[in-house]
């Protein structure tokens, strides 16, 4: 099956890195690291196998290790400096969520499957150091220290908090009527998590305070990714949200959706700040560099049509909010999966927590992982200036 | 704080609510022009209220405003976001207290309230039909609320791992086949929901309501049927015990929980099993005390684990824990049933009913089991849910359903069997 293994376009070198399409039944799924040169080039670097497509990838705090997770149930650590892949999770079902905890007292990672359960894993041990059951298939999981957040199927809402050890803090009654589809965690201006956001696949992102001291007015949701904004009287296409990223700095955040845009928004003023023109294919996933300068998403197919077509994959980003949100596109990786099928789609970002050479990695659905690393110096092709829209959020 | 240059102009639009300084002329900043219409919470300069500030292009505080055709929703606002207040289990528990007291109030305000209700109902379906949102959702009425049942969720990674796995093993017409038959569930659920009459009304109302209080016997899944997923009426004894009792499962018995750890949390070796539970039930503050927690806590378990045991170990580590956390929850209620069904799956073809043994092996044959899990599972539910088996009717139910009209006081309770329906 050469579904998995792509015949040509990674960067310059062709086949040979990535080569081995395979016809044999394994197809294991490669984790390519790319370098992203100013002119746009692409040159691969190193690549790791996952034997099932990644569904979630992660960064550790220092930079210097990726983990990844994958439908072949494991959850793997790669560690950048020696190019070596370990596993360091099991499960019983495809592995949807990886998160790095950094702990005073502990660090560990965090994988939720759809087996139901949560689990912890020291990266040192084959066990894991807590297992935590859901109530159903975890769909999608944000971690802040010292909360964490899991949303299942099923509606289901668990916050956990951190300190000390990993335990359930409170189940939440979902805000929304539909199934939850991604979740991120917002900070007060003290720096600490006090809420987050939740997307569903109808179109809608719940604000949700955890300690609300006005709890009806203070948690609400407003409705994004459709075709006619707030006109409810015409019928109106609803698409999912994808992704949610909160700007680190000035804790605005940003909405991604099958629609082919994405959005930003401020939470505490209540209003859009822009919506992006309309990509050709579903944003999958986004985030946020570690100092916000620079957001970026990638689109792709993500199977919110039940049919699969073959389209390009591309992963974007945007110079975006320095000081008062003034954005540049700017085209990171061009689509190297223009001649990859539909298989290609991208499922999830992270962005890199120290500033490093390489910024973000992207999981794919065929296994790979990108790694890619951003020069220097952005090429701004077209500026936009938010100033007034964005004039007093943060 | 920065110095706000649209003032230093005299056109900053914020006034006073402005994040920015306005160096020495706090008082006038409320006079200057507005765009927008705004109350006088001049004071409030984070906007918290969400009817103050009113920008152009605002985010519409929709689910206020479509709360007011799902009726009971607002007094449910009212009693769950007081049970915010406090934070953590104890808080929990109430919350559910209120919330059941609500639910009391429901069927006390009557029908005017269930007819909102139903007119959301239709309102939605509506909606995600015309919409083309993503199918394999589950749905609730009201936001805070139980699912209705005879929607599950499938989420599109789940859908896309089903592709690849069929792809690879060449098998994709199945796929294809599966996938239409899941649309095709979802489109007369949708249709059902949307065209509501006399009895898929009294199956809907006593799901909404319900669905707090006892998980059984009103979802679709644990309606006696559960039998056939392997589960021995779980969700019907948990029942009893739900609102109270937030399960946390006890990981010794799944053998996943290491003993060797405690250095990295400072506990005591088995703390695997306990601290997760002490710290769900024994409320507010996450200690890891094990001590009497400890004790309350196995103690509200107890019906649990020999439950649990009578499961040995049936691979799933998920399994009984969910089936024992899925009355405790509105949304961990419908996972009952389905966590038990999935785990069954690999028995199903063994215990099921002929009904159910059908469409499975009919869409998967030789795949698989353990892959097409989220899939086969709609299928085995749905058959459950929507239709009964002919067998299982007594002959008045059948003659019922044979007739013209029901007659009144002979009306089955079940809905009618597949065969008889025509589509």
């Amino acid at each position: 099956m050469s579904l998995f293994g792509t015949t040509s376009g990674f960067g310059t070198s062709g086949t040979s890195m990535f080569g081995s399409t395979t016809t044999d039944n394994h197809n294991p799924m490669k984790v390519r690291c790319w370098e992203v040169q100013d002119s746009g080039q692409t040159i691969p670097k190193a690549q790791q196998m996952h034997t099932g497509p990644v569904l979630d990838v992660c960064w550790s705090d220092d930079g210097s290790k990726v983990f990844t997770a994958s439908c072949d149930k494991t959850a793997k650590m790669w560690d950048l400096n020696s190019n070596q892949a370990i596993q360091i999770a099991q499960h019983d079902a495809p592995v949807k969520t990886i998160h790095w905890i950094k702990a005073p007292n502990y660090s560990c990672v965090m994988t939720g499957s759809w087996d139901k359960t949560l689990k912890f894993w020291d990266t040192r041990s084959s066990n894991p150091m807590m297992v935590l059951q859901l109530p159903e298939r975890c769909y999608c999981a944000d971690v802040i220290y010292p909360m964490a957040v899991v949303a299942t199927a099923e509606r289901g809402l668990i916050v956990y908090q951190l300190e000390n050890q990993p335990s359930e803090f409170r189940r939440i009654e979902s805000p929304l009527k539909h199934q939850h589809r991604c979740v991120a965690i917002f900070k007060d201006k003290q720096n600490k998590p006090t809420g987050f956001a939740l997307g569903s696949i109808e179109g809608r992102v719940a604000i949700h305070y955890i300690n609300p001291p006005n709890p009806a007015k203070d948690n609400f949701t407003f409705k994004c990714h459709r075709s006619n904004g707030t006109n409810t009287s015409a019928p109106q296409d609803i698409y999912a949200v994808n992704g949610i990223a909160f700007h680190p700095v000035h804790g605005t955040l940003a909405t991604v959706g099958s629609d082919g845009r994405f959005s930003f928004w401020d939470k505490d003023a209540r209003t859009k700040l822009k919506t992006s023109e309309q990509l050709d294919q579903p944003i999958a996933a986004c985030g946020f560099n570690h100092n916000g300068n620079i957001f970026a998403y990638a689109s792709s197919y993500d199977w919110s049509k039940e049919g699969g077509t073959d389209r390009a994959s591309s992963v974007m980003a945007k110079h975006a909010a320095r000081g008062r949100g003034q954005t540049a596109a700017w085209r990171v990786c061009c689509p190297p999966a223009a001649r990859l099928r539909d298989v290609c789609g991208f499922v999830s970002l992270a962005t890199c927590p120290v500033p490093c050479a390489l910024l973000w990695e992207v999981a794919e659905v065929t296994g790979c992982v990108l790694l890619i690393s951003v020069r220097a110096r952005l090429l701004p092709t077209c500026t936009e200036s938010l100033a007034r829209s964005a004039h007093g959020s943060r | 704080m920065t110095v706000c240059q649209f003032f230093l102009q005299g056109r900053c639009r914020f006034g006073d609510r402005c994040w920015n300084e306005h160096p020495g002329a706090k008082g006038s900043g409320g006079a200057r022009q507005q765009q927008q219409q705004q109350q006088p919470a001049g004071n409030n300069r984070r906007g918290w209220n969400a009817s103050s500030q009113r920008y152009s292009n605002v985010i519409q505080p929709s689910s206020f405003s479509q709360s007011a055709p799902w009726g009971g929703s607002r007094e449910q606002e009212g009693p769950a976001a007081r049970a915010f207040d406090a934070g953590a289990a104890s808080v929990r528990s109430r919350g559910f207290g209120l919330s059941e007291n609500s639910f009391a109030s429901l069927s006390s305000h009557g029908q005017e309230d269930e007819k909102k209700l139903l007119e959301g109902i239709i309102k939605d379906m509506v909606v995600w039909k015309s919409s083309g949102q993503w199918m394999f959702s589950v749905y609730s009425p009201v936001k805070r609320q139980s699912n209705i049942s005879g929607f599950t969720d499938i989420s599109p990674e789940e859908l896309r791992l089903e592709y690849h796995n069929f792809l690879t093993s060449n098998n994709l017409q199945s796929y294809l086949n599966s996938v239409q038959q899941l649309i095709n569930q979802w489109r007369n659920r949708v249709n059902e929901l949307k065209n509501i009459n006399a009895s898929t009304q009294a199956a809907l109302l006593s799901d909404v309501k319900d669905g707090m209080n006892q998980a059984a016997p009103t979802f679709g899944f644990g309606s006696g049927q559960t039998t056939t997923f392997g589960s021995p009426g779980f969700p019907v004894k948990n029942s009893s015990n739900n609102a109270q009792v937030f399960s946390f499962k006890l990981n010794s018995g799944f053998g996943t929980a290491p003993s060797g750890s405690q250095s990295v949390f400072g506990g005591p070796p088995t703390f695997g099993a306990v601290p997760s539970a002490g710290s769900a039930i024994s409320t507010s503050t996450p200690t890891f005390g094990f001590g009497k927690p400890e004790v309350t806590s196995a103690a509200s378990f107890s019906f649990k684990s020999p439950a649990a045991s009578n499961f040995g170990s049936p691979g799933f580590s998920g399994f009984p824990s969910s089936l024992a956390a899925g009355p405790a929850g509105a949304p961990a209620a419908p996972a009952c049933g389905s966590g038990g069904s999935v785990a069954g799956f690999g028995h199903v073809s063994s215990q099921s009913q002929t009904a159910f043994s059908k469409p499975s092996n009919d869409i998967f044959g030789n795949g698989s089991i353990s892959t097409p899990l989220p899939v086969s599972n709609v299928i085995v539910t749905k058959d459950n849910v929507l239709f009964t088996a002919k067998d299982q009717l007594t002959a008045e139910e059948l003659e019922q359903f044979q007739s013209k009209k029901f007659t009144l006081g002979k009306i089955p309770l079940k809905p009618p069997p597949l065969e008889f329906l025509n589509i």
